[in-house]
């Protein structure tokens, strides 16, 4: 056991410098790499042991995981991306096989929206793993994760954009060469790709984006950038070169940013949006969760889903503390939208956010004050949509669920 | 088993199964290989780009060297003039694939004593022509309205091109050159000098929408999905008048709904006869009921914010939109002066419109929204989609969010003109015509201030 997380340990060291995201992505390949090394398969339980570890040791917070792996039940706390190998994760057809058929296919666009913690990152792990199985290159780029000086500079950024991507293929950065000021930085951009990294690279390269809304932040940028996307998205019809590069972007929140239609590669391609589970999503979800050995049945479940709805992520989190036994369904139900349930930590993130912005305090307190679908601000209501506290139905604005209603309307008088 | 699909929105790809070719096709093919120098501008999402991936493969096919130049890819509101003339010729050698074996940085630098555009037209034809001896050479230039958005002029450009076309006769390897331009543009926007301008020169190459005897392409999708393909891609497509993204879309949503029934096990029922009913419910609830948020990807919002984005013109396109959908013929703007001052009605002053009669630049712009097309030299709605978007509930509810006056003229209006309680004085009218400064405003606007005007001067003439 201790053998075999040094050993792991050692990996991550080896490719220490790339971010959490990377590592989740090639979390797989390593685990592969691992049993072959170790001449033995291993397990479910190291996988996530090992997951666990990698988090820690880039700096992420992940004990709760670690103690889940050490329960009885071995259950993973539901926090990040479900990783790859877990069985907790659900599928939405037809969105896994459509984006798998997708991403074959010579020069294509996947876009994925959805807000926050609906299973946009567990998704597109899981495209990248077809991708990986197919031999194509897959390369994960956060925006998230990007400085916002860089991306407050067009030129800055291209070339980091360069240079983040070419490292993940592994080929050293030749900016220099291909870079030239005097033709601006997006024809630069466009040039580096076509005469090096495309050119380098024998098998079609996976280019996922993820956070694409950390771009709309930045206005100026993105309307250089994003039709960027598009243009290299098109020149795939006339340039063969440009088969091999493949596109998915993810975002949370609508594209606030005025695009040119010609432009904007938000109308082009694959859309996916990821719904909510449906009751018979909660019901296998609840199976794989062993809750019909507790004998918690499908409709001891249903007060708690007129609650929640079916937000993957809060129900996930009531399923995991239902099958810890530390708590009763009725129990769990009568303290769901207070601050000693289990979304205390859930609520108390999203709280902290809305203090920092009191115009979306205010905002989301006119939403969940009122009986009514309201209208909202455009940008408020997108910004909390991406948070996933809203639903917005053209332009009116809805709690995302019953839960917020209660328990927003009381924290936000 | 690979299944038919529609594209809806962007370039289709080359084997698209869903491309409709045109008689546009026909025509541009034949005057490219004329050498003749074409332009093909139109209203957004009418199969410009799809066009242009078509011809230049065709080209290639028969031998031909082809570039493309999109101007969204070379410009950005900060480039100056030196990075886009000089992106220019990169991307040309790029889409010609001569980057790899030509050192660009080098030869540009070497002339860098000579301006720039002499550069680029050595580029043509000292490094272009010359590398590829014999070839014929296309250059497609995409997107040409985005030269627009510069912040400077780009007259020199597109003169550089006129100059290529013209060098044909004294310069014989410039027969091997030829020029194809897209986008959304009328000439008159591309370039002030009428001297200089290659696009009176150029040959127009006009895209129309699919007519059913070239849309046939599309029943393929239809087929296995309804029992009368046929009569079901008619009535699409008298619904979008052929114009290709709507017709696109509706074929997709036709294919989307039957894969969806049959995967509940339940046919999708169509009798014969019903078509037209079942058709108009789908365009009804998918297209029309909440077209803002059902609008994906987007096209009817973009004809919206062409509409509305100016406001200080907004006001005058609704008005002369809104007369073409009363049947009217649209009219000539007259100074608003003029109107003021002789408030005629504007049936009896309207001329109608013919066929040489020049576009003022609201007409222009309403044509290069998509919204309308020109039938017989009259403005008319291009289908009946936009008919029921943009229907006269929608342009009075715009008009009276435009206007600080709106319940006023709104009352006088449908007073049909009588109701003179309802005009505006003293303050109301000083404001209303505070407001109206500058703004580009509907012929009735410009009735209600006179009709205003006229009965506080009769009333002053009464004391």
């Amino acid at each position: 056991m201790q053998s075999w997380t040094g050993k792991f340990y050692r990996q991550i060291a080896a490719e220490s410098g790339y971010d959490l995201d990377y590592i989740k992505e090639v979390g797989s390949q390593l685990w592969g790499a691992l049993s072959e090394a170790l001449g033995e398969k291993v397990s479910k339980k190291n996988a996530r042991l090992v997951l666990a570890n990698y988090s820690v040791a880039t700096g992420q917070s992940i004990a709760s995981s670690l103690q889940a792996a050490r329960t009885p039940d071995t259950l993973e706390f539901p926090s990040d991306a479900v990783p790859l190998q877990s069985s907790l994760y659900i599928e939405r057809p037809p969105g896994e096989e459509r984006a798998f058929a997708e991403v074959c296919r010579p020069g294509s666009l996947i876009r994925i929206k959805a807000p926050r913690q609906m299973g946009k990152t567990s998704l597109v792990l899981r495209i990248l793993a077809h991708a990986r199985e197919k031999d194509l290159r897959p390369v994960m780029v956060n925006f998230q994760q990007a400085e916002s000086s860089s991306l407050g500079d067009l030129s800055r950024f291209l070339r980091w954009f360069c240079v983040y991507v070419g490292q993940r293929l592994s080929l050293e950065s030749r900016l220099e060469d291909y870079w030239d000021e005097e033709v601006g930085s997006k024809v630069s951009c466009t040039t580096y790709f076509q005469q090096y990294l495309l050119q380098n690279i024998d098998s079609p390269v996976v280019l996922a984006l993820d956070e694409v809304n950390r771009i709309f932040e930045f206005p100026e940028l993105a309307q250089e950038f994003l039709p960027l996307l598009r243009a290299w998205h098109e020149e795939a019809a006339e340039q063969e070169i440009w088969q091999k590069l493949r596109i998915v972007i993810v975002h949370s929140t609508e594209v606030y940013v005025p695009l040119k239609l010609s432009q904007s590669p938000f109308n082009v391609g694959l859309p996916l949006q990821l719904q909510e589970f449906t009751l018979c999503q909660v019901h296998d979800l609840a199976k794989r969760y062993g809750l019909d050995d507790d004998g918690i049945e499908p409709q001891d479940l249903e007060p708690l889903l007129d609650l929640v709805g079916g937000h993957p992520h809060l129900v996930q989190l009531a399923l995991y503390w239902l099958r810890q036994r530390d708590v009763s369904p009725a129990q769990l139900l009568q303290d769901a939208a207070t601050q000693s349930g289990i979304y205390r930590d859930h609520f108390l993130r999203h709280l902290a956010i809305l203090n920092q912005n009191p115009e979306l305090w205010v905002a989301y307190r006119q939403v969940v004050s009122s009986a009514e679908a309201v209208q909202l601000e455009a940008i408020a209501a997108y910004r909390l949509e991406s948070m996933g506290l809203v639903k917005v139905y053209g332009n009116q604005v809805t709690p995302s669920c019953e839960l917020y209603r209660r328990f927003f309307n009381n924290q936000l008088q | 088993m690979l299944t038919y699909e529609y594209q809806v929105g962007g370039s289709l790809k080359l084997d698209a199964p869903s491309y409709v070719v045109r008689q546009a096709d026909l025509d541009l093919y034949k005057a490219l290989l004329a050498g003749e120098l074409c332009c093909v501008f139109n209203s957004r999402q009418m199969g410009k780009s799809s066009l242009r991936v078509q011809m230049r493969s065709q080209l290639q096919q028969v031998g031909m060297r082809c570039a493309t130049l999109d101007m969204t890819r070379i410009g950005s509101e900060q480039v100056t003039p030196q990075q886009w003339y000089k992106g220019i010729a990169m991307d040309l050698l790029r889409s010609f694939d001569l980057l790899g074996s030509f050192d660009f940085k080098t030869w540009w630098r070497e002339r860098e004593d000579l301006p720039i555009l002499h550069r680029l037209s050595l580029l043509l034809e000292e490094v272009l022509l010359v590398k590829f001896p014999h070839e014929r050479l296309f250059i497609f230039v995409d997107e040409i309205d985005s030269a627009l958005s510069l912040s400077f002029p780009t007259d020199d450009f597109f003169a550089l091109i006129r100059y290529c076309h013209n060098q044909r006769a004294e310069n014989p390897v410039y027969q091997r050159l030829t020029w194809a331009l897209f986008g959304v543009a009328t000439p008159s926007d591309l370039i002030r000098d009428r001297t200089r301008t290659p696009f009176n020169i150029g040959q127009a190459v006009e895209l129309r929408g699919f007519q059913e005897h070239e849309a046939q392409p599309l029943l393929l999708g239809l087929k296995d999905t309804v029992s009368n393909p046929q009569a079901v891609l008619r009535i699409i497509l008298a619904w979008t008048g052929g114009q290709p993204f709507l017709t696109q879309k509706l074929c997709q949503l036709v294919q989307g709904l039957a894969a969806e029934k049959k995967s509940l096990g339940v046919p999708l029922q169509m009798p014969p006869g019903s078509e037209a009913f079942w058709m108009s419910q789908l365009v009804r609830s998918h297209l029309i009921q909440n077209w803002e948020s059902q609008d994906q990807p987007e096209h009817l919002r973009t004809i919206r914010d062409r509409l509305l984005r100016d406001e200080q013109r907004a006001g005058r396109l609704l008005g002369i939109y809104q007369q073409i959908l009363h049947h009217r013929p649209a009219v000539v703007p007259l100074e608003r002066r003029a109107l003021i001052q002789s408030p005629v009605p504007l049936e009896r002053r309207a001329p109608k419109l013919d066929k040489d009669e020049p576009d003022t630049q609201e007409q222009v712009d309403l044509l290069l929204s998509g919204l309308v097309e020109k039938h017989q030299g009259k403005l008319q709605v291009k289908n009946r989609i936009y008919q029921e978007v943009f229907n006269l509930d929608w342009v009075e509810a715009h008009l009276t969010a435009l206007r600080p006056y709106a319940e006023s003229i709104n009352s006088w209006l449908n007073s049909g003109g009588f109701d003179e309680s309802r005009l505006l004085r003293g303050q109301a009218l000083l404001d209303a015509q505070a407001w109206s400064q500058g703004k580009r405003l509907s012929n009735q606007d410009y009735q209600f201030f006179a009709a205003s005007q006229r009965v506080i001067a009769a009333n002053l003439n009464c004391y």
